[in-house]
Parts: structure tokens; sequence; C-alpha cells
């Protein structure tokens, strides 16, 4: 059973708006899911700014990345980052433990009967608290994201409050787009296992335009260069637990 | 609507409310009236309903699970027995202070039960604490953010979140669900701004310690502050501190004795293991320990005032 349980990734976007430079964010989105990076997405409504487009480029990037798509006000970011985090990775691994069922017996878990179920349905809980994670937050920093920042900022405090409490090993990076100096994106923390506000100061409002394609390649190529689980092998998700 | 596994029919009368993952309604069926939860979810659904079934075995905090089923094509649900009275927030405002009591202690007894099976209650907002007959009977519903101790806290509200105003992890253990409750019945009084969010833990906490000091009720004032200063760590502490009655006076002797409030603050700052001693009743309550923070503010600020004033009045003299 460890040997199928390598890290869960996701990568989670905050955006208030659509895109509107570099490459469609769905086309990047899809690469990720190619990757076996989930990627979510958080649509800031404030005021309605939002707007039909924007909802819609959300949806569709959660779609292509085999993701969620939630649209909340901004006090209700917080307890949505996390809620996703935990559904999506509840969702991976139902999946992974859906084929094995349908492997063994030929059933997915909604033909079981639903005492049996439970029981898939601890093993998924008991695997979600002890497999590692590693999340990308790839922050919407243009102009109209000013005054949501700091409930951003705390936001993924927050977090990286929940994933310590986890079993498992996690780690948080964080980008935001556009960077500083004309950058499309920019690392402003890098996997680490604890967030760092020092850095996040870095995350700040930027001027240009919303380039949420480019973006998502760049948090995705930072699970590249993690050469972790790649290298050591499967490790077995029981060891996390003992870190 | 009928079951496919049970084949039980069920007649929807209306909504009870809906939590985080789904629905809840009040159905009429083979047991009579009882309460369904709705998810699009199976996962949900049958993680629930495992938690129900373990948790009723020893405890009745909780409502009792009576089955668990599908309806094609895609609704999963299980029902349960069905737990009338007014959420925590509304009843408590309208109840005598004795009721008051009463209330917050049987609270305190259902944690108890289930902290005693090693779980933490963790989602503990007031929807999810069901009062009734002024204050005597008090049941816990929503099962979603249940967890056993030790693992991390998988549904919970930021504003009765420990974690949320810096005042611990969040990892679930007895002290967790303390904290909630603390915060739930502070609460009741001034609920907190949204523009919170967008603070810092220290802000939170400084807009946190001003609302408990404006607390009417001095006794519950002071547990509470324990609670949240993290020196009652499980509910009987809890109990025991506000049981032992009149609190100025004891405040008085311990502030007196200075020996006496040595030993206690150490006892405090080793009881940090919370669910292994539930036994509890070997500790004698220690209560009024340290100088109340507040009172050490005030004449920090008094005495700053009165330097600032002298110093102004020195260079102005001076100048002359």
């Amino acid at each position: 059973m460890g040997d199928s349980k390598g890290t869960l990734r996701q990568i989670l976007v905050v955006t208030d708006g659509c895109s509107n430079v570099g490459e469609a964010p769905v086309i990047a989105a899809a690469r990720a899911r190619q990757r076996g990076v989930v990627v979510n997405v958080i649509g800031i409504v404030d005021k309605g700014d939002i707007g039909r487009q924007g909802k819609a480029e959300a949806m569709s990037i959660a779609d292509a990345g085999g993701g969620m798509c939630r649209l909340v006000q901004p006090v209700e970011l917080s307890a949505t980052v996390q809620m996703m985090t935990h559904q999506a990775m509840q969702l991976t691994l139902q999946q992974v433990v859906n084929q094995e069922l349908l492997q063994v017996m030929g059933k997915s878990t909604e033909d079981l009967p639903p005492a049996d179920r439970t029981r898939v349905m601890q093993v998924v809980d008991k695997l979600e608290e002890e497999t590692d994670l590693e999340v990308v937050v790839t922050v919407d920093t243009s102009a109209s994201m000013r005054e949501k920042i700091p409930t951003v900022r705390e936001a993924i405090r927050d977090l990286s409050l929940s994933l310590q409490a986890r079993q498992g090993r996690s780690s948080v990076a964080v980008v935001s787009f556009p960077g500083r100096r004309d950058a499309l994106a920019e690392t402003v923390q890098p996997f680490q296992t604890e967030v760092d506000m020092d850095l996040l100061e870095g995350i700040l409002a930027a001027r240009g335009g919303t380039p949420t394609g480019p973006a998502i390649d760049h948090a995705l190529s930072l699970f590249g260069a993690s050469p972790r689980d790649e290298e050591d092998g499967p490790r077995r998700w029981a060891d996390g637990a003992n870190v | 609507m009928q079951g496919k596994w049970t084949g039980h029919t069920l007649l929807v009368d209306r909504p009870l409310g809906a939590g985080a993952n789904g629905e809840v309604y009040l159905v009429h069926g083979p047991f009579g009236r009882a309460a369904m939860k709705v998810c699009a979810n199976a996962a949900d659904v049958a993680m629930e309903w495992g938690l129900l079934e373990r948790l009723s075995a020893n405890s009745r905090v909780f409502p009792k699970p009576l089955f668990i089923d599908d309806a094609p094509p895609n609704l999963y649900f299980y029902v349960m027995e069905w737990v009338q009275g007014v959420p925590f927030h509304r009843a408590y405002p309208r109840l005598a202070p004795a009721e008051r009591r009463r209330a917050v202690e049987a609270v305190l007894h259902g944690l108890a039960q289930l902290h005693r099976l090693d779980y933490g209650f963790c989602d503990i907002k007031p929807e999810n604490i069901l009062v009734a007959d002024g204050g005597a009977a008090v049941r816990l519903v929503d099962v979603g953010g249940v967890t056993s101790f030790g693992r991390s806290v998988r549904q919970y509200t930021p504003f009765y979140d420990r974690a949320f105003w810096g005042l611990g992890g969040r990892r679930a253990d007895a002290h967790y669900d303390l904290c909630g409750f603390a915060l739930n019945v502070l609460f009741t009084m001034e609920p907190p701004p949204d523009a919170l969010m967008a603070k810092t833990p220290e802000q939170r906490q400084t807009w946190l310690w001003k609302v408990l000091r404006k607390h009417p009720d001095a006794d519950l004032r002071h547990v509470m502050e324990r609670v949240l200063r993290s020196e009652v760590q499980d509910a009987a502490g809890w109990l025991r501190a506000s049981r032992t009655g009149v609190q100025p006076q004891r405040r008085a002797t311990a502030s007196t004795h200075a020996p006496n409030r040595r030993t206690t603050h150490h006892r405090g700052s080793v009881q940090h293991t919370p669910s292994s001693q539930s036994s509890g009743g070997r500790r004698p309550p220690r209560r009024g320990a340290k100088m109340d923070w507040t009172e050490r503010l005030m004449w920090t600020s008094l005495g700053t005032a009165a330097m600032v004033t002298i110093a102004a009045w020195i260079s102005f003299l001076g100048g002359f």
C-alpha cells in the first residue's frame, strides 16, 4: 500500500479577476494536471468585481487542473483555503483508493454498501492525515488586489498552521503574479514547512496585468526544483507520521 | 424518498439547517420523526456515519444514528435522532444567571464525555450547540468536525478556532474545545468584526482581551481567561474552577501569600498533557494565582503618563 503513496501536490490560485497576459491559464492548468499536480482556484468576490468572465475562467482553470473552484468574500478566504486544500487531498486519495478497489473488486466506493464505505473512508481519512503534501499558493497581486493582500497573507499563515498540525510532512511555497520589476511571476517563498511572515511581506500589489497562465507555469516549475520524492524513492506514508 | 439499501420510505417535512457539506431535513419514517443529513458526496456521509456510530455507543451527547442509505442517482444520506433546541448564541443571552451556569456546565459535561473517548468536537460554533429546558439539556450536533486527539482539526470556524487567535495550535485536544467554547460564550455578548480577518494574531488577541475584560459575569470571565491562557486544560478543570465559588476572597488570600502563589504557578506549567489526566480531583483548584494583567497594564500606563507629564513640565520650565 505504501508504495503507491508519494507526495500530494497542489497549486492554489487566489485571484480576483481575469488573466490578460501570456498563455491561457487553462492550458497551464491542464499541463499541471498531466504532471500529477491538482490546481484549485479561489476567486475573491469583493463588491462583485470578479464579473461573469472572471467567474467562468476560474471554473475552467479548476476543471482543467482537476481541482475545485470557489468564489468567496474576503472574510471567507481563510476558511476556504484550508477547506479546499483538505477536500482536494481527500479527492485525490479517494481516486487512488477507488482505482485500487476497481482493480481488486471491480467495484467503486459508491457500489459498496454504505457500511463498507464507512470503512473505506476511514482509510482515506488516515491517509490524508499522514501523506506528505506540497502546496504552492499563487497569489494575484494586480492593482485591484491591493486592499485584500493583508487578508491573503493571514490566510496563508493560517493554512500553514493547519498543515503543521498534520502528521504527514507538509511544505508551502508562495508565488505572486505579476512579480516585481516586470517579472510575470515571482517566488515569494520557496518550499518551507512553515511560512515566513517576513517573506510574505513581499506580497505587494504590483503594476501590470494579470498573468495567471505564466504564474501557474512558474508554480509548476517549483515542484520540478524540489527533487524530494522521485529521488529518495517511494517513502512509506507511515514514516511521515514519526517526524 | 426511498432508500436503495434498506428500502425505508421517508417523508421529507422541512429543512432544519445547512452544514459545511450538506443539508439536514426533518423527516417522517419507520422510526417516527427523525433528522436526515443529505450530501452530494458519499465520502462525507460515510465518514460522519462512522463517527456517529462509534460515539453513540458510549455517549448520548450526539444524536443517535438510525440508518445510512442512498437515494439514486446521487444523493447520499443518513438518518439520526431529531434533536430539538435553540442554538447556543440565541439561547444563552435569554437565560437567567443560574440557568446560564447550568448550560455552561452541561456543555462541559458533554465535552468531557467526548474527551474521555479521545475525541475533540473541534467545530464548536453556536449553531452546533443546542440548548433546551432552560439550559438543563444541551446536545451537540454536526459530527463533521469531530477529530481524534492528536490529529489535525478537520473542520473549524475561524472565530471559534484557537489557532486563529494565536492561542495554540490546530491539533485536536481537550483544550482546543475548551478554548472554542470559551470563545462561544464570550461572543454571545459581542461578536467579532470581520475586519479581524486581515489582522495578525497579535492584533486579534488585543481585541479579544478587551472583550474579555468587558464580560459581565466575573466568575466566568476569570475561568475563561485561564482557559484562553492555557492554564485550564480540560473540562474537569473548568468545572472545578467554576464550582469553587466565591472569587474575590480566594483571590485576596492568594495574593497575600507569596509562597502559595509560587507553588500554584509551578503546578500550572506542568499540567501540559491534557488528555492523559482526565481523572482529575487530585489537583486543588488554583485561582487568582497571578496578578491580573489588566491591572499591571493599568499601573504601567498610569506610571508612564505621570513620567511624561513630569518630563514635559521640566522641559517647559527649563525653557524659560
